[in-house]
C-alpha cells in the first residue's frame, strides 16, 4: 500500500477533478479560459495513477512528510458552496483602473497624468432634476402591462439605458464609476444583479455597493467590480444578492475623486445560485467579440 | 467559518490551476530524462556563458511553461548537467515570455499603457540574462541539487537510455510515467505549503495595507514586489491584478510587480527549497529581489 501511495494519490486527485466537473463546481475556482487544462490532465493524471498502483516495478518509499498530498482532498471539504463570501470583496482590489480621474473640487484639475481631460458640456443641474423626477415618480415610468402598487418588489424600468449583464458587468462598472466622461450620463437609468455590500473600503460610507468578484485565471486573482450605490431607507443585508434599479447620480470617493453612483428606485433580493459567483473580461464571451459592448459608444 | 472557506476557495483555485502545468513540466521533465542523453543536451549549449544563458532564454520561448512547470523541468536539465546558467535563465524567463503570458499582458496594458508591456518584455528577458551569467559563475561546478528520489529508489534498471537491450515502447511509457510522477510530487509536496501560505496571505492580509507606501517611488516598488511575492498569482493572471493598482501606484511599482512574480513568489519559494539547496536558493531569491529593484529604478528615471 505505502509503495503505491503516489499512485493511489494521482487517482483521488483525478476523482476530485471529476467531482468538481459532475456538480459543476470548477468555476468557483477557475476561469472558463483555464478549465480546459484541468480537464486535459484528467485523462493523464489517471493514465498514471493506474500505472503507480498496479505496475510492480514501483518501488516508492513511502514517507509521513507525504501525507501533506492530502492536503487538497481536505481543503475541497472545506469550500462548502464554493462561493467567496461577500466579506471577502473588502480584502480585494477594486477592478478600477481608470489613470485620468478628476476631483469634484476642481473639475479642471488634472488627478495624475499629462493628459488634458476635457469634460463634456452636461448641464449636470438639468439631468439631476430628471433623474428625482424619476426616483420621485416611478410609475411613470413603468411598461404600460406591468403596472404594479407593490413597486418595492419588482423590477419596473422598461428598458434602462444600461442593462448590466454578465458579459459587459467588467467594463461597464469601471467605466460608469470611475471614467470622468462618463459624468454625461447623469440621469441615465441603470439595472444591475450582484451580491451587497453596506459599506467598501474604497468609499465613503454614504455608499453601499454592489457588484461581483471579476476573476481572470482562477479565484486567487478576484478583484473586486460594482457600482457605488444609495439604497436611501432600504434595507440591505450584506452578503446577499440583489437586482436593483436607480439613476445615475454623480458623487465622490474617499479621495475626493469624482466617481458615478446609483440611486436606488426599485430591489429586489434574487436568488445567488440563479447567477454566475464570477465575471470575465468582455473578451472572455460572445467569442472574444465583446458584443455586449458594442451598443454602448463609450468616450474614453 | 467564512475565513476557513475563503482560504480553502483560494487554496483550492491556485492548486487546480498549477496542478495542470505542474504535470505537463513533469512529463516534458521524465520525457528529456528519457529519451535525450548527457551529451546530446550538452552539444546544443554553447560553453560561453552569456551565449549559453540566451539559448536558456530562447529555451523558455520555445518551450514555454509556467513559473509552476519550469521548476522540475529545470531541475532535469540540472540532472542532466545542463550548466546552471543555461537551466536559471530558462527558468526565470520562460514564465514571462511564454505566448499566453506575453497576450494577457497585452490585453491588460497595451492599450493604454504599451510601454508597460514591453518593458516586462524586454526587462524579463535581461533580468533573466543576468541573473543566469550571475549564477552560473557563482555555482558553475557545484552540484545545487537536493536529490529527493533517485533511480535507485525506483528500482528502475531501464531508465538509463544507453541501455538499449531494455528499451521498448512499454518500458518507455512505463518509465516516462513513473518519472513523472516522481517529479511531479516532489514539487506538489512543496507547493502545497507555498498555495497554503499565498492563500493565508491573500484572505488574511487587508489590501489597502499596500497603500502606506505609495507615496513614495523607491518604497511603492518594495511593496509591490512583496505583494508579487506573496499573493503567488500565476504569471497569466498578474497582469489584471495589476493593470487594477497602476492609478495607485506608478509604472515602476507595477513593472516590479509583473517582473518578480513570474520569477520566484512563496509558492515556489517552498518548492525550490525542496530541491535545492539553501544556499542557491537563498542567493537566486537576493539577485532576484536585487536586480529587478535596479531596473525598477531605471524605469523611474526613464518614465
Amino acid at each position: 500500500m505505502k509503495k503505491r501511495f503516489l499512485g493511489i494519490i494521482c487517482l483521488l486527485y483525478s476523482a476530485l477533478i471529476v467531482n468538481s466537473l459532475l456538480f459543476d463546481s470548477l468555476k468557483n475556482f477557475l476561469a472558463p479560459q483555464m478549465q480546459i487544462y484541468i480537464k486535459l490532465s484528467l485523462i493523464p493524471m489517471t493514465l498514471i495513477g493506474i500505472v503507480m498502483v498496479f505496475n510492480n516495478n514501483v518501488n516508492y518509499r513511502f514517507k509521513k512528510s507525504d501525507l501533506i498530498l492530502l492536503l487538497p482532498l481536505v481543503m475541497a471539504l472545506l469550500t462548502g458552496n464554493g462561493r467567496l463570501t461577500a466579506s471577502f470583496a473588502n480584502n480585494r482590489s477594486s477592478n478600477q483602473n481608470v489613470e485620468n480621474r478628476v476631483k469634484t473640487e476642481n473639475n479642471k484639475e488634472k488627478a495624475d497624468t499629462d493628459n488634458n481631460v476635457e469634460l463634456p458640456n452636461v448641464d449636470s443641474a438639468t439631468a439631476s432634476r430628471k433623474a428625482n423626477e424619476i426616483i420621485e415618480k416611478p410609475k411613470e415610468y413603468l411598461k404600460e402591462s406591468e403596472t404594479n402598487d407593490n413597486i418595492s418588489e419588482t423590477p419596473i424600468l422598461s428598458n434602462p439605458f444600461f442593462n448590466i449583464i454578465d458579459s459587459n458587468y467588467n467594463e461597464l462598472a469601471n467605466y460608469i464609476t470611475f471614467e470622468p466622461k462618463a459624468v454625461k450620463y447623469e440621469g441615465k437609468s441603470i439595472r444591475v444583479r450582484g451580491f451587497a455590500l453596506e459599506t467598501i473600503s474604497y468609499l465613503n460610507d454614504e455608499y453601499s455597493f454592489i457588484g461581483k468578484y471579476a476573476i481572470s485565471c482562477c479565484a486567487a486573482d478576484a478583484t473586486i467590480v460594482g457600482f457605488a450605490v444609495k439604497y436611501g431607507n432600504r434595507k440591505i443585508v450584506t452578503d446577499k444578492w440583489y437586482e436593483i434599479e436607480g439613476i445615475l447620480k454623480k458623487g465622490t470617493d474617499k479621495e475626493g475623486y469624482d466617481i458615478m453612483y446609483i440611486e436606488v428606485i426599485n430591489m429586489k433580493e434574487i436568488s445567488s445560485n440563479d447567477e454566475e459567483q464570477y465575471v470575465y473580461p468582455c473578451y472572455y464571451y460572445d467569442d472574444g467579440l465583446c458584443e455586449s459592448m458594442s451598443k454602448y459608444d463609450l468616450e474614453y | 467559518m467564512d475565513i476557513i472557506k475563503n482560504i480553502s476557495i483560494i487554496f483550492i483555485s491556485i492548486f487546480f490551476e498549477s496542478l495542470p502545468f505542474l504535470l505537463l513540466g513533469s512529463l516534458i521533465s521524465s520525457i528529456i530524462e528519457t529519451y535525450i542523453t548527457d551529451d546530446k543536451l550538452a552539444k546544443m549549449i554553447p560553453k560561453n556563458g552569456i551565449l549559453g544563458s540566451i539559448v536558456g532564454i530562447f529555451l523558455g520561448f520555445f518551450l514555454p511553461a509556467c513559473d509552476c512547470a519550469v521548476i522540475p523541468i529545470s531541475k532535469r536539465l540540472l540532472k542532466k548537467k545542463i550548466p546552471v546558467n543555461v537551466a536559471i535563465s530558462f527558468m526565470l524567463a520562460s514564465p514571462i515570455i511564454n505566448p499566453v503570458v506575453l497576450l494577457s499582458t497585452y490585453n491588460a496594458f497595451y492599450r493604454t499603457n504599451p510601454e508597460i508591456f514591453w518593458l516586462r518584455l524586454i526587462f524579463g528577458i535581461l533580468i533573466a540574462l543576468v541573473i543566469g551569467v550571475i549564477m552560473g559563475l557563482l555555482f558553475g561546478k557545484k552540484s545545487v541539487i537536493v536529490n529527493n528520489i533517485t533511480d535507485e529508489d525506483d528500482g528502475c534498471c531501464h531508465c538509463h537510455h544507453d541501455n538499449h537491450s531494455h528499451r521498448s515502447i512499454k518500458n518507455d511509457i512505463l518509465s516516462i510515467s513513473r518519472h513523472t510522477a516522481y517529479d511531479l510530487f516532489e514539487v506538489v509536496k512543496f507547493l502545497m505549503f507555498g498555495a497554503l501560505i499565498a492563500s493565508l496571505v491573500q484572505v488574511l492580509l487587508p489590501r489597502n495595507i499596500l497603500m502606506i507606501f505609495n507615496n513614495n517611488q523607491v518604497l511603492s516598488i518594495i511593496t509591490l514586489m512583496l505583494f508579487a511575492y506573496f499573493i503567488s498569482l500565476c504569471s497569466t493572471s498578474d497582469s489584471f491584478v495589476g493593470k487594477s493598482l497602476l492609478s495607485t501606484f506608478g509604472k515602476s511599482s507595477i513593472v516590479a510587480y509583473l517582473l518578480l512574480g513570474p520569477m520566484i513568489d512563496i509558492k515556489n519559494t517552498v518548492v525550490l527549497f525542496g530541491n535545492y539547496k539553501k544556499s542557491f536558493v537563498l542567493t537566486l531569491i537576493f539577485l532576484i529581489f536585487l536586480i529587478i529593484f535596479i531596473f525598477s529604478l531605471m524605469v523611474v528615471r526613464v518614465l
